[in-house]
């Protein structure tokens, strides 16, 4: 805190308090000059830069921008009625998710997901009512269609950056063009995973783009308490690859950076570690209260920032886009989602036994015993 | 139209209930699906429940303040939909589904194949209702023709305990049995069968309320219960002692090497017919040979005949605890008996005790007590002196510490203990005096041996 009440100052304390928070939320994340921006919070494009998409990519962007917030609060309203276990939701970050798909192609490319990327995973190929069914807690939702390049979700911090690292090299080794994308946050960047992961993709050269979404909280822990660097993207320095750091809630920076990492990939120049600076929007998943730790002056200061909002102004702009043109993909959407959700609570509910049967192809002696015993009726 | 039924459901991963803090309709309300019906606190947030589907509010399940538990009846609608809320066991009226189809596999990319097969799946036959049927979720059990709901732990100490989780109601969500249930039940049955002298009129355990406060769900308002049965005689026995008896205790910590390298070596010899053979009538004979040492430590004081009675007879009470309350049968002339006798006998006792089946006679004429609170895990402790006895010797749980010796650090098997005497009767130097007897004999138990 720099300023006392004085008479000519008439703030109270907790004015001032209010104040130094928001400066902390605000020291956060980097300012202009040295993150990747392009579209601007009130949709225009900034000076000096131009639009990475065309005017459909970006319509058909905003689809899958709009369906994960659409999906966000509907799961949400089922975990209330009981029909879902728990949901993380992507709102805030939709920019970030969408627009970093956006550079991948699902036909040849891989994404290692972490929990919190519906939409990406799901343009991937990833079926949306198995990601529904595997939020109600049926293992049936786990299964990722043969041919989809996704990896299962991952809900143990930074587990799937190791994996991922794997694949990018055994890519490599096979000589294919793949890359793989794998998304984690700020607060699984403070595994260990995280380190031994980046260290030998670096060493090996894996086509990985490492996505850190930087969306403020691990769950409740603020960044400020996550790490003592300025940022995340500047370790990538000590791994021998490039950081960049993108405003995460501007889809052209994401697409922009995302499609160089791509190509650098791609073409040998190895893996890039790309922060991206979003916000979670809410709460951790349906298991959390963020007002006992956000200060409302974070929620509603994002809110202007609203990944969607920027989109559609955007799109205005270029006279893409109309009240008319929402209400038609938003009814779609509403359409595919009810689908969805029907289609995954017709599933049968999920039988103890499979507890048992997706991990070994062979089951030592000891899981088969501990399953006749879980499965004896009484 | 038909009515469904709309149970509150867990909304927080594993929450017990929630309460009411604000109703957004009425009965008469019509709502449209996710529409908020009410504010709901749980142990973790305040959150708002919405409407399954478009209808009519029927009826509400509670008001302001009220706190329920998972599973209540929070609203009932008049609809035409349905809805299959599965973590309750609430349906709308049954609709015919495709039980195991596949999920549709989203737009793109075009070639994207199916979720896996059925077959793969391994799914349950569906039934129409679905799990258990509203009124046992409800209520948190009853009889049940499907599986019982209980987590792998649960049902090895059921097994453990010879408990049929069948016959067991379970408190947690939808009627699952927990740990706790299975010990309540294996101890419940007997409370409610013999009354023996001690316990007259016991509470049931099938009528919770009369005897214990209900648990796992958080409260606004105390409860009051009567206080009857074995918890009225411990309560009054207790009283007696601590305000008539003088107390001092002393604690100490033995070497237990030597002592479990004896029980090990004799147990394959004293182990048979399914008696185990434990530490316990090794401390037993530690104790009757201490004490003939030590008579003042079997003795009886009487302030109006201003009397003391060395007793002749050496009977080691054995504090049980029977999960209705502590019980303490007695070893009668205990140093008469072979450590396989002592085995067998406590054993037997012990049983009888938890099964409410010992007899007065049995629990009387103790002369010395022995409490085992390692059992529970307790390391030291200060018993209280059974009235009309002169002390109680406690002993905690066997672990392995640190200790001197020959001033290296070395780890060894470490016995707590703590015996507390009625002062009136001896003064410290001589509870010092018993203690390092006792402990002479635990740290190397073959001195037992040499006779008295």
């Amino acid at each position: 805190m720099t300023a006392q009440p004085t008479a000519d100052d008439p703030k109270t304390e907790a004015e001032l308090d209010l104040e130094s928070k928001q400066e902390d939320v605000e020291r956060s994340f980097a300012g202009p000059g040295e993150r990747l921006e392009i579209l601007s919070p009130d949709g225009t494009v900034r000076p000096g830069t131009e639009a990475p998409m065309s005017t459909e990519q970006v319509r058909d962007a905003l689809r899958w921008m709009m369906l994960s917030r659409t999906v966000d609060v509907r799961a949400i309203s089922l975990q209330r009625q009981g029909r879902m276990g728990t949901f993380s939701a992507v709102r805030g970050q939709e920019a970030s998710v969408v627009g970093s798909s956006f550079a991948l192609d699902p036909a040849r490319d891989w994404i290692v997901p972490q929990y919190r990327e519906l939409p990406g995973v799901v343009r991937h190929g990833f079926p949306l009512d198995g990601y529904l069914l595997y939020w109600m807690g049926n293992p049936a939702g786990g299964r990722v269609p043969d041919g989809v390049k996704v990896l299962p979700l991952q809900i143990a911090l930074a587990a799937q950056l190791p994996h991922a690292v794997g694949l990018g090299w055994g890519l490599k080794l096979q000589g294919s063009e793949s890359v793989v994308a794998t998304y984690f946050g700020d607060g699984a960047s403070s595994e260990g995973d995280s380190h031994e992961a980046m260290n030998l993709a670096g060493v090996m050269r894996a086509p990985v783009v490492f996505f850190l979404q930087n969306n403020g909280w691990a769950i409740s822990t603020p960044r400020t308490k996550q790490t003592a660097a300025a940022n995340f993207a500047s370790r990538a320095e000590g791994y021998g690859f490039p950081g960049v750091i993108v405003d995460g809630n501007d889809l052209f920076a994401v697409y922009a950076a995302m499609r160089e990492a791509v190509e650098r990939a791609r073409t040998g120049g190895g893996p890039t570690l790309i922060e991206s600076q979003t916000y979670r929007m809410g709460a951790h998943n349906t298991a959390d209260d963020p007002t006992r730790y956000m200060e409302p002056v974070e929620l509603s200061g994002w809110d202007e920032r609203d990944p969607i909002r920027r989109v559609t102004a955007w799109l205005r702009s270029q006279d893409a886009w109309d009240d008319d043109a929402e209400r038609e993909m938003q009814a779609g959407i509403d359409r595919q989602v009810d689908e969805a959700i029907e289609s995954a609570e017709a599933f049968a509910p999920p039988n103890p036994e499979q507890i048992y049967t997706h991990v070994y192809a062979d089951p030592p002696e000891r899981l088969r015993a501990q399953q006749r015993a879980a499965l004896d009726s009484h | 139209m038909s009515e469904l039924e709309f149970r509150l459901p867990d909304v927080g991963e594993g929450l017990d209930a929630g309460e009411i803090v604000e109703w957004h309709v009425q009965p008469g309300s019509t709502v449209v699906r996710d529409q908020v019906l009410a504010d709901v606190e749980t142990d973790k947030a305040v959150v708002e429940i919405p409407s399954p589907v478009n209808g009519t509010v029927l009826r509400l399940g509670g008001d302001v303040g009220d706190v329920l538990e998972i599973g209540a009846l929070l609203v009932v609608f008049e609809t035409e939909e349905s809805v299959r809320i599965r973590s309750h066991g609430s349906t709308g009226p049954a609709t015919p589904q495709s039980a195991g189809k596949p999920p549709a596999v989203g737009e793109q990319p075009a070639a994207a194949p199916a979720l896996p097969t059925p077959v793969a799946v391994a799914q349950s036959p569906e039934t129409g209702a679905g799990g258990p049927s509203p009124d046992a979720a409800a209520d948190g059990g009853g009889s049940r023709t499907g599986r019982v709901l209980a987590s792998p732990a649960t049902r090895r100490l059921a097994l453990e305990m010879g408990v049929d989780l069948g016959a067991v109601r379970g408190s947690g969500p939808g009627g699952r049995v927990t740990s706790d249930d299975v010990r309540s039940f294996a101890t419940a049955p007997a409370v409610a069968d013999t009354a023996t002298a001690e316990s007259a009129p016991s509470p049931r355990k099938s009528a919770p309320a009369a005897g214990e406060p209900r648990r796992a769900v958080r409260r606004l308002t105390d409860e009051t219960v009567p206080l009857r049965g074995l918890r009225r005689s411990i309560a009054k026995s207790m009283t007696a002692s601590w305000r008539e008896i003088p107390h001092i205790t002393e604690f100490r910590e033995v070497d237990a090497t030597a002592l479990v390298q004896a029980r090990a070596t004799l147990r394959p010899h004293l182990e048979r017919d399914g008696v185990p053979f434990t530490f316990l009538p090794l401390l037993v004979k530690a104790v009757v040979a201490t004490l003939a040492e030590h008579p003042k430590f079997n003795a009886s004081i009487d302030m109006d005949a201003e009397t003391i009675t060395y007793h002749g007879r050496r009977n080691i009470g054995l504090a049980t605890s029977t999960g209705a309350g502590l019980m303490v049968p007695v070893v009668k002339d205990a140093d008469a008996k072979s450590l396989g006798e002592l085995a067998r006998e406590i054993d037997g006792l012990a049983a009888a005790a938890r099964d409410r089946s010992v007899t007065p006679a049995e629990m009387s004429e103790g002369t010395f007590s022995i409490t085992n609170f390692g059992s529970y895990g307790g390391w030291l402790a200060t018993p209280i002196i059974r009235p009309s006895e002169a002390a109680i010797a406690g002993f905690g749980r066997i672990r392995d510490a640190v200790v001197p010796v020959d001033g290296v650090p070395v780890v060894r098997p470490t016995l707590p203990l703590s015996v507390s005497a009625d002062h009136r009767l001896v003064d410290g130097e001589d509870l010092g005096g018993f203690l390092a007897t006792l402990i002479a004999y635990l740290a190397d138990p073959i001195l037992l041996l040499k006779g008295e």
